[in-house]
């Protein structure tokens, strides 16, 4: 983080178009939000008789690699770095983390 | 012959047999019909799906996974599932509902007839230090005081100048939090705060709203924002099942 000197030190300046606070109501709502729900809320079961829960270990890594991980995949699904046959815990999260990047993903998910 | 998983979406009060249409999760090459498994009152939303099949938290399965709690929610009140969940079978769905049937039906009330609303909130600034300097005196002197210096701040000087603006901005967001919430007071039956996800933002904020309480709610937002200065942005969502409500955590061996 950059520190500006003293002299260069601002005033809040209320924007002319936002004197208020202004709400921003997104129709199109970002991939991130609903990822982070179906992935890390909800009901779940537990006890290995009758359900398996598979590939969500990925999600206790971080939301940000998951999002970078559907990405990811998705190229990898066409002859990429990795098949889906080696899709091992430990080696697709080292992967990801070495892929990883802060770009935003945005889903045409209409609300 | 190999087995027919079920997929499981969510869980939902019923007294018929609901079909939802080919929506699901897709199984043999086509979207999986979605329809419910009930024991009673109290139903699976499930399709069938391979059971030895791995679900890989992609687009492709986590669109069907989220549109179809979307499209039962629009008729129903929906206790959502996690993404991932397979059963080997319908009987063993059937065997989970049974098991735990009390504590559904507990969680199906609490919900019942609500929605999930999201607000964060947002400092709309270039610079949130800068922001904060500029609005707090002591953050401000000993800025100066360190930095108006000929010889540069110290090692230790700028540690603490981090703390103190980390400090500055976890007090401000709990108070700003609290503000809030307590604004909407008379909206919501439920909520619950997320920690936030990065600097800039104030809050993150899910409240349990009454279905034709939304607008209510909506409404209150606008109020609620124009009480705020020019530099708080407040964004709303929803609405969304009560995934953020949802502490159901279903046993599948007996206790």
């Amino acid at each position: 983080m950059e520190l500006a000197s003293p002299r260069q030190r601002l005033r809040p300046v209320p924007r002319a178009s936002a004197l208020r606070s202004h709400v921003s109501r997104q129709r199109r709502v970002s991939l991130c939000e609903t990822l982070d729900r179906v992935l890390n809320k909800g009901a779940v079961i537990t006890g290995d008789i009758v359900i398996s829960v598979a590939g969500v270990e990925l999600v206790y890594v971080g939301l940000n690699l998951v999002v970078t991980s559907v990405e990811t995949m998705r190229n990898w699904a066409s002859g990429g770095p990795l098949s889906f046959d080696d899709t091992s815990r430990a080696g697709v999260a080292d992967k990801l983390a070495a892929s990883r990047e802060d770009t935003p993903v945005r889903a045409g998910m209409e609300m | 012959m190999p087995a027919t998983g079920r997929y499981l979406y969510g869980l939902i009060r019923s007294e018929n047999d609901r079909d939802f249409g080919c929506i699901g999760l897709t199984h043999e090459g086509k979207p999986g019909r979605v329809y419910t498994v009930r024991v009673g009152s109290v139903a699976a939303v499930v399709s069938e799906y391979g059971a030895r099949e791995k679900v890989l938290p992609l687009r492709k399965n986590l669109d069907p996974h989220h549109q179809v709690i979307r499209e039962v929610m629009k008729g129903a009140t929906i206790v959502p599932m996690t993404f991932g969940h397979v059963a080997k079978g319908e009987d063993e769905v059937l065997k989970a509902l049974r098991r735990n049937r009390d504590d559904i039906q507990t969680e199906l009330d609490r919900v019942d007839g609500k929605v999930e609303m999201t607000l964060k909130v947002k400092w709309d600034v270039d610079n949130i230090f800068e922001y904060f300097v500029s609005t707090d005196e002591e953050l401000a002197t000993f800025r100066d005081q360190i930095f108006g210096r000929s010889q540069a701040p110290s090692q230790a000087e700028k540690i603490e100048l981090g703390r103190m603006f980390e400090e500055r901005l976890g007090t401000e967001r709990e108070e700003q939090t609290e503000r809030v919430v307590e604004a909407f007071q008379s909206c919501f039956s439920e909520f619950k705060v997320s920690p936030v996800k990065n600097e800039k933002s104030v809050m993150d904020v899910a409240f349990l709203v009454d279905r034709e309480r939304q607008k209510v709610f909506e409404e209150r937002v606008y109020q609620v924002a124009g009480t705020f200065p020019a530099q708080y942005l407040f964004d709303f969502s929803g609405p969304w099942a009560p995934f953020n409500f949802v502490e159901l955590d279903l046993h599948t061996a007996a206790a």
